[in-house]
C-alpha cells in the first residue's frame, strides 16, 4: 500500500516537472513563431490576428507535448539518477502483488532509501535554464524588433489570400482589386447600384519595371462610371477623382 | 504497522546473516574456495543438485561434510565403481528374523540421506547412474515395487575427474540437466596452500570445533524463502534471454532448456539472498550463468578447434544480452 503510493507519487513528480519543461517549450515555440512571423512580415490569416493564432497553436503544442512525455515515463528515469536505487524501484513495482517477507523487506527498504529522493533528481536544471534564458532573450529581442519596426520584408504579405495585392491578376494585364460587391458602403450616403460600378484603373511607368511590366500597354488612369444611374454625390467623388488625377 | 514491518525486514536480514555465519564456520576448516562454498549454498537454498569437477585432493569431500555438519544435515558418501550396483545406492530388502518372525525389511541405502556425496559419478555404470536419477529428479527411490520418499531436505553432490577418462562413463545430456550447477574446483592459490598445509600437518586429526548454525527444518524455511526473493520483470527476462541465446549459437552445436532458465532465476535469487540482498539484481544473473549453463551446452566442433570452452561461449553472451 504504502509502495503503491510512493510509486504514484514518484510518476506525479515527473509529470509536475514534466509540465514546467512542456510550458517552457511551448512558450518558446510562441516566442519564435511570433517573432518569426513579425520579421517576415507575414500575417498568416487575413481575419485573425497572428497572436491568437500562435496562442492557439501553442496551446496545442503544450497538450501534445505534455502527452508525449507522460508517455515516455519509466520508473527508471528515477533509478538512473538516484543510483541507490537501481533495480529496486523496478523489482518493487513488478512484485506489488506479492505479500511476503522478502516482498515486505524490499518494500521496507524501498521507502528508506526513497525517502531521500527528491523531483529535484529528475529536473534537468540546465536544460530548463537554457529555455529559461532563452524565452528571455525571445522577450528581449521581440521588444527590440517592436520598438526598432525591423522588418525583413517591406510590406505584410497574406498567406492565405491570394494575391499580395489582395486582389487577382487576369493574365491579359488587366487586375482586379475585387469584388465591388463586397464593399462596404453602409455609413457612407452615396446611394448607389453596386452591379453598375467598375474601375478601371490606366497608368504611366517604367517598362523595366518588373511589377509594372504586365500593366505597361497601358497610357492613362481612367475612373469612369458605367451607369448613368449614379446620384450627385457619386459624380461629385468622379468629378473629385479627375480634378485629382489632373492636378498630380 | 511499523513494528510488524520492521520484523519482515529483519527476518530478511536474520536469513541473509544465518547463512554468511555458514560460511564463516566452513571457512574454519576449508581455505578459498569461497566462491565454489557459496555456490554448494545456493544449491542447498534452491534444491539443487551439484556437479562438482576437480582433480583428486582437493578437498570435496571435507568441503560437502562440513556444509552438512554446520547445516545440521546428515551426511552419506558414495564412492562409484563400475560394479557398484543400483541397490548399493538405493538400499534393498532383507530379511530380517530379529523379532521371532521371518520377514522382508527394507534396508535403506546411503541414499537415504540430507546429503549425498557421489564421488566419481562416471565410473558408475548407466544404470546405477539412473538410479541416481530418480533419486535427484523425485526425491523419491524404486526398489521393487515400492517407492520410498527421501529425506528432506536432499541434496546430491556429484563429482567427477576431468583428466582420468578412461574406463568412464560420461553422464548422458538429459542426466547432466537435472544438476543445477556445474562447479570447477580450481587449485588454491599459494598462500591458500600454505595455509592448508599448516592446518592439515599440525594435529594428528584437525576438527575444529564446529556450530551447528541452522537446522534441518531452517533449511527447509530458507528453501521456501529462497524462492520468496523478489525480482524485476526485465531482470527475468534478461535471464531467459542468456538461454535462448544459447539456442542459436554458432559456436554450440546444441543449447540450454528450459530448466536452465528457472535454474538460472532461482539461483540467482539464492546468491540474492547470501549477499543479503532483497532483490535479484542482474549481477546475481550474470554470476550464475557459467556455473548454471556450462554442462547444459554442448560447443561445436568448430568453437572447439577456435579453442574456445563452455565459459568463454556464457561469457560471450552474458556480455551480448
Amino acid at each position: 500500500m504504502r509502495i503503491e503510493k510512493l510509486l504514484k507519487q514518484l510518476k506525479r513528480e515527473f509529470i509536475k516537472v514534466n509540465v514546467i519543461q512542456a510550458c517552457l517549450d511551448s512558450i518558446l515555440f510562441f516566442l519564435i513563431a511570433n517573432l518569426g512571423l513579425f520579421l517576415v512580415s507575414v500575417e498568416v490569416f487575413r481575419d485573425l490576428s497572428n497572436m491568437y493564432l500562435l496562442a492557439g497553436i501553442s496551446v496545442v503544442f503544450l497538450i501534445l507535448d505534455l502527452y508525449w512525455r507522460t508517455q515516455n515515463y519509466r520508473l527508471e528515469i528515477y533509478e538512473e539518477k538516484n543510483p541507490e536505487l537501481r533495480e529496486v524501484l523496478r523489482t518493487a513495482r513488478d512484485n506489488l502483488d506479492r505479500r511476503n517477507v522478502a516482498s515486505q523487506a524490499l518494500f521496507d527498504d524501498v521507502m528508506d532509501r526513497a525517502r531521500s529522493v527528491t523531483s529535484e533528481s529528475i529536473i534537468p536544471s540546465k536544460t530548463i535554464i537554457q529555455k529559461i534564458l532563452g524565452v528571455g532573450l525571445l522577450c528581449f529581442l521581440t521588444v527590440i524588433s517592436g520598438v526598432a519596426d525591423i522588418n525583413l520584408q517591406d510590406d505584410t504579405r497574406n498567406i492565405f489570400s491570394g494575391d499580395r495585392f489582395g486582389g487577382e491578376s487576369s493574365g491579359d494585364g488587366n487586375f482586379t482589386l475585387g469584388n465591388s460587391s463586397r464593399i462596404d458602403i453602409e455609413d457612407s450616403n452615396l446611394s448607389y447600384d453596386s452591379s453598375n460600378i467598375s474601375f478601371n484603373v490606366q497608368g504611366e511607368s517604367d517598362s523595366s519595371d518588373p511589377e509594372i511590366r504586365p500593366y505597361s500597354s497601358r497610357e492613362n488612369i481612367l475612373y469612369e462610371s458605367s451607369t448613368e444611374g449614379l446620384d450627385d454625390s457619386a459624380e461629385l467623388a468622379r468629378e473629385y477623382s479627375v480634378a485629382i488625377k489632373e492636378f498630380e | 504497522m511499523q513494528i510488524s514491518n520492521l520484523d519482515e525486514a529483519g527476518k530478511y536480514n536474520k536469513a541473509s546473516q544465518k547463512l554468511n555465519e555458514i560460511k564463516e564456520e566452513v571457512g574454519k576448516v576449508i581455505v578459498g574456495q569461497e566462491k565454489i562454498i557459496e555456490n554448494i549454498l545456493i544449491s542447498v537454498l534452491c534444491d539443487g543438485n551439484v556437479l562438482l569437477e576437480s582433480n583428486p585432493g582437493m578437498g570435496k569431500t571435507k568441503m560437502v561434510h562440513t556444509i552438512s555438519k554446520v547445516m545440521g544435515l546428515d551426511f552419506s558418501r558414495i564412492q562409484n565403481t563400475p560394479d557398484l550396483m543400483p541397490s548399493d545406492i538405493t538400499g534393498t530388502h532383507i530379511i530380517d528374523e530379529s523379532s521371532g518372525d521371518t520377514e522382508f525389511i527394507f534396508q535403506r541405502g546411503p541414499i537415504f540421506s540430507n546429503m549425498v556425496l557421489a564421488d566419481e559419478i562416471n565410473r558408475a555404470t548407466p544404470k546405477t547412474q539412473s538410479a541416481l536419477l530418480e533419486a535427484m529428479q523425485e526425491r523419491q527411490v524404486t526398489v521393487g515395487n515400492q517407492s520410498y520418499e527421501l529425506d528432506k531436505p536432499f541434496f546430491l553432490m556429484a563429482t567427477q575427474n576431468p583428466i582420468d577418462q578412461e574406463g568412464t562413463y560420461p553422464l548422458p545430456e538429459a542426466q547432466r540437466d537435472r544438476f543445477m550447477m556445474k562447479l570447477e574446483l580450481d587449485y588454491p592459490r599459494k598462500e591458500e596452500e600454505q595455509e592448508i598445509v599448516e592446518r592439515f600437518t599440525s594435529e594428528l586429526n584437525y576438527e575444529p570445533e564446529l556450530d551447528e548454525v541452522i537446522s534441518k527444518a531452517s533449511v527447509v524455511r530458507l528453501q521456501e524463502f529462497t524462492r520468496q526473493v523478489p525480482i524485476a520483470n526485465d531482470i527475468k527476462e534478461r535471464a531467459i534471454d542468456i538461454v535462448t541465446s544459447t539456442r542459436d549459437h554458432d559456436d554450440l552445436e546444441y543449447g540450454a532448456s528450459p530448466r536452465a532458465s528457472m535454474n538460472i532465476v532461482l539461483a540467482a535469487k539464492g546468491r540474492a539472498l547470501i549477499k543479503g540482498r532483497n532483490h535479484v539484481s542482474a549481477s546475481d544473473i550474470n554470476s550464475v550463468a557459467k556455473p548454471v549453463l556450462r554442462h547444459r551446452i554442448g560447443l561445436s566442433f568448430q568453437a572447439e578447434k577456435k579453442g574456445k570452452d563452455e565459459d568463454k561461449v556464457v561469457e560471450e553472451i552474458v556480455h551480448s544480452v
